[in-house]
């Protein structure tokens, strides 16, 4: 034997193993979360969510959203989110040192005055420069923070310091929430007196083509265009699925930047957001239930699968590529500042279960199918192996994820079914076929870059240092 | 080679298979929506001539008027569902002689015999429809069916029996909190306190034992309904929840105590200041804020030099609100001229003046 | 007495609409808040029942909004039986407030009362 046959095999077979592996895990995930769908249905249609919107034991919520230069939305956003259907709420919303007329546009439109409000800074932050609040009593909920910019992670911690209340609701200011979305994240809180709850995730679903008026979504439309179209149908895939599998399993690790809910008492424990990191969303779940394991105490990451948020997703190649980048670089960086629970048992199912399976499946896959790739062509260019075994192989892994797709969209139907026309399920179908084509190669090559990014900055951190420091003595 | 072939063709069979399915069910739920459109307001129109029975003159003995179609859908499972959805609904909306009404159509239909039928099944999600019906449609009849499973294994089963009891027997029904050994979570809680809410207020006894149960979920909820129906005379039992072991007893004690108070109410709180936990504390002096006197300002200021700022916080408002003197003591406290006291005590000003 | 009722359960709303209707009176239909809003500012009802939990605008927002203009009588019909949100409504200027479970002739009766106090 060869030693040209021997890695060919080692390629063919760990190739082999891995995909074998993976798609095990996605039908696991796709049976697996069907029972946790039923059962959550069921259960809801006995829920009066009105019993919650009255009582005044309903926990008291603050939402957080951060605005940096949205001054041409801004007036629209917050009255948006003013119009929530929640009684025991504030909305904080967060200037991060704008440089565009956001903040004295809020003044104008909401007839702020400046307070003289202490902040308590349990979270070390960038200066707060005012709290603001409204004059008029139909907006007592409102408060408006203006703050030095610090980016994302930075007004966050702003916001959960300001914050009184017992909940953190953290979302994208240009983000739509159902009326009854507060309600629906609030509740499992309330749901279990033995176990500590201390997240909520919620379902965010693509709002690309959909009819908004007056911040209040209308009609929901499948997106036109093909790239927010592919993601709706990768949206439904990773919530309906794939979080929903992994919130029965008590393994969450991932409750979305655009929406969530979180237990603030445990944020300030864990330190709040890190704003070392571009993936902060996750990390912040990471690290509360790091602490929750670490402390012993029995705990919970809960998840609605009812479509909560809408947002608008990137239609253009060079915004998603950005986003992917950004999100690969968040993941890998999370994974490595908790790398101590690698297949650590004194972290429970969250050291054995959830973090390798997003160090293997989430981490590498990218990396494992690029090189995987590159490797096979150069054996076929080089004559080794036949292109039949090549194509069988891709056919292979392409048929599963068609086949998981249509699922995806089949679970849809027959739970939500946001797409009624079967016009748009069509669509949506040959979307799923199309996507291993078009999509999907890009999404790869944009973790690919993130990996990349990420090992260029390590390596060129010290000089942008010493670039900053020749900047400020000049 | 075969291997992947065979897969291969396994999956997109799969594939094709699922989209086939799917084909099929929307053509049918296309079908079934044109019909459920039909049967709405066939019901509507039931509802309505039901709930205005005896306007029209018609003698409460007779039957209400049905319609023979009506009746040959009522063999239609779907039909059933629907028209018993809808007539539970209409029930929670009205009462008086329309309610009675309502009531009448149901059991003139016989949908109680259906109610009986989904609890027999034994499947937690089709019981708990059912015995929620008992409930809305006051079947007082069938009580001893559904009184046993307030304390079922299932959670959703067991939540609906609860409240179904109180829809029956109004505060009476209150009586399966002797003997639940399942934690009543706070949802739960919500809703029966919900539920208690628009029943006529009868006088409530059996607190005082709930408060001295074995079950933490229950001694809360005890104290929730003392707090709410102002039962001042259990206020030592109440006083005496302040030294339970469970942390959650101990700070609804706190919350009722803010409503159910006397004279040494705040300083029976302010003495658990020591031996409480970080959020307790804080429970605490809201509730000094709201029912101390002057006579607290001491220790108040006791407490002043915590080196935590949200508690520093707490204790200057509930100073503050006390009285102008809690104020002027503040004010002459050596460290509020400096940070971060001054700050907190501009804030404390500015939030007395709004 | 031109009526508009705010209610989003369609069974309910006719139900009120049917009743009322046999006491004389003229009927504006609103499914949610918002169409409550629109409506009040075209048809010019001289009594509005409102109820509390409705899409897009709130039964308080309308009373909110609608006090901002006029004092045309309201009255707040909602589930919800807890003492803060009858203070609320009260003091967002509703005028009389009725609680889910209800019966539609008590409400005709109440709407008679109001319209001998507010001919006087």
């Amino acid at each position: 034997m060869s030693w040209q046959t021997i890695v060919l095999d080692f390629f063919t077979y760990g190739l082999l193993i891995y995909s074998i592996l993976l798609l095990s895990c996605y039908m696991f995930i796709g049976g697996y979360s069907i029972g946790e769908i039923r059962t959550y249905l069921r259960k809801n249609s006995f829920t009066d969510y009105r019993v919650l919107a009255s009582s005044t034991q309903a926990p008291s919520i603050s939402i957080l959203a951060p605005a940096y230069n949205e001054g041409a939305n801004i007036i629209e956003n917050v009255r948006s989110l003013l119009s929530i259907n929640y009684n025991n709420l504030e909305v904080i919303i967060i200037n991060d040192g704008s440089k565009d007329d956001s903040l004295e546009k809020l003044i104008s439109a909401y007839d702020l005055y400046k307070t003289d409000f202490f902040v308590n800074k349990r979270i070390p932050t960038k200066d707060v420069l005012g709290v603001y609040k409204s004059r008029k009593a139909v907006y007592k909920k409102l408060i408006i923070v203006d703050k030095q910019n610090g980016g994302k992670a930075d007004a966050l911690n702003v916001g959960v310091n300001i914050s009184q209340n017992d909940y953190i609701v953290c979302i994208d200011v240009d983000c739509i929430l159902e009326q009854d979305a507060l309600l629906k994240l609030a509740k499992p809180f309330l749901e279990d007196s033995k176990i500590r709850v201390i997240a909520t995730g919620g379902v965010i679903r693509i709002a690309n083509s959909c009819i908004v008026e007056n911040g209040r979504l209308v009609k929901v439309n499948l997106p036109k265009q093909f790239l927010p179209r592919v993601q709706t149908l990768e949206y439904i895939r990773a919530f309906l699925l794939g979080r929903m599998a992994w919130s029965r399993l008590n393994g969450l690790l991932l409750i979305s930047g655009a929406f969530g809910a979180f237990d603030r008492d445990i944020v300030i424990k864990c330190g709040g957001y890190n704003h070392n990191t571009v993936g902060e969303d996750m990390e912040l779940v990471v690290r509360m239930r790091r602490y929750m394991e670490e402390q012993k105490v029995p705990y919970k990451v809960s998840f609605i699968p009812d479509p909560l948020c809408w947002t608008e997703a990137p239609a253009s190649f060079k915004i998603l590529g950005r986003q992917r980048n950004r999100w690969t670089r968040g993941t890998i960086e999370t994974l490595q500042l908790h790398k101590v629970m690698f297949f650590n048992p004194k972290y429970g199912r969250l050291g054995m279960i959830s973090y390798p399976y997003w160090f293997f499946f989430e981490f590498l896959a990218p990396i494992v199918e690029f090189l995987g790739l590159l490797s096979f062509v150069i054996f076929v260019l080089l004559g080794l192996i036949h292109w039949s075994f090549f194509i069988g192989l891709l056919l292979f892994i392409f048929s599963f994820g068609f086949l998981y797709s249509v699922f995806a969209i089949l679970m849809e139907v027959l739970t939500y079914n946001q797409y009624k026309s079967s016009k748009d399920l069509l669509m949506l179908i040959i979307t799923a076929f199309l996507e291993p084509f078009i999509f999907h190669p890009f999404v790869v090559w944009s973790a690919i870059k993130g990996n990349i990014d990420l090992l260029r900055k390590k390596n060129s951190w010290g000089e942008m240092t010493r670039q900053g420091f020749t900047k400020k003595t000049v | 080679m075969i291997f992947f072939q065979a897969l291969l063709l396994f999956f997109f069979g799969a594939a094709a298979f699922l989209i086939f399915f799917m084909t099929a069910y929307l053509l049918i739920r296309k079908k079934w929506r044109k019909k459920y459109a039909k049967w709405d307001s066939m019901i509507d129109l039931l509802l309505r001539k039901a709930i205005f029975f005896n306007e029209s003159g018609s003698s409460a003995d007779q039957p209400i008027p049905v319609t023979p179609r009506l009746r040959v859908n009522l063999e239609n499972s779907r039909f059933r569902a629907q028209l018993t959805k809808k007539i539970t609904a209409a029930k929670k909306n009205m009462s008086g002689q329309a309610g009675q009404n309502i009531k009448k159509l149901y059991l003139q239909l016989d949908l109680d015999t259906h109610a009986i039928k989904l609890i027999e099944t034994g499947k937690w999600h089709l019981m708990a429809v059912g015995i929620q019906q008992i409930g809305t449609m006051e079947l007082k009849e069938h009580l001893a069916r559904i009184y046993r499973f307030t304390n079922n294994k299932n959670e959703l089963v067991r939540a609906e029996a609860q409240l179904a009891v109180l829809n029956l027997f109004g505060f009476e029904g209150l009586r399966f909190l002797d003997v639940i050994t399942y934690q009543l979570s706070e949802w739960q809680q919500m809703k029966l306190l919900k539920e208690l809410s628009v029943i006529p207020h009868v006088n409530l006894t059996g607190i005082d034992k709930w408060l001295k149960s074995e079950n933490a979920s229950v001694v809360v909820f005890a104290l929730k309904l003392a707090r709410n129906y102002h039962h001042f005379e259990l206020y030592q039992e109440i006083v005496a929840c302040l030294e339970h072991l469970e942390s959650s007893v101990r700070t609804q004690a706190i919350y009722t105590l803010t409503e159910i108070y006397s004279e040494d109410t705040s300083k029976k709180l302010l003495d658990r200041v020591p031996l409480e936990e970080y959020n307790n504390q804080l429970a605490i002096l809201k509730a000094v804020k709201k029912i101390g006197d002057e006579a607290d300002l001491p220790r108040l200021q006791g407490l002043l030099n915590t080196e935590d700022l949200e508690m520093k916080l707490s204790v200057v408002r509930a100073m503050a609100s006390l009285s102008q003197s809690g104020m002027d003591l503040l004010m002459a406290w050596p460290q509020s001229q400096s940070y971060p006291l001054k700050e907190i005590i501009t804030q404390v000003k500015s939030e007395i003046r709004v | 007495m031109k009526i508009l009722i705010a209610e989003d359960d369609e069974l309910m709303l006719r139900t009120l609409e049917f009743r009322l209707k046999k006491d004389g009176h003229q009927l504006i239909l609103a499914r949610d808040g918002r169409e409550a809003l629109e409506k009040i500012d075209q048809f010019l009802p001289e009594l509005v029942i409102t109820d509390i939990m409705m899409p897009y605008l709130s039964g308080l927002e309308v009373v909110a909004a609608l006090r901002e203009k006029d004092q045309t009588p309201i009255i707040m019909l909602s589930a919800m039986g807890q003492e803060d949100i009858v203070l609320e409504a009260f003091r967002l200027g509703a005028d009389d407030f009725i609680t889910k479970p209800f019966s539609p002739n008590e409400l005709s009766v109440r709407i008679k009362r109001f319209m001998l106090v507010h001919s006087r």
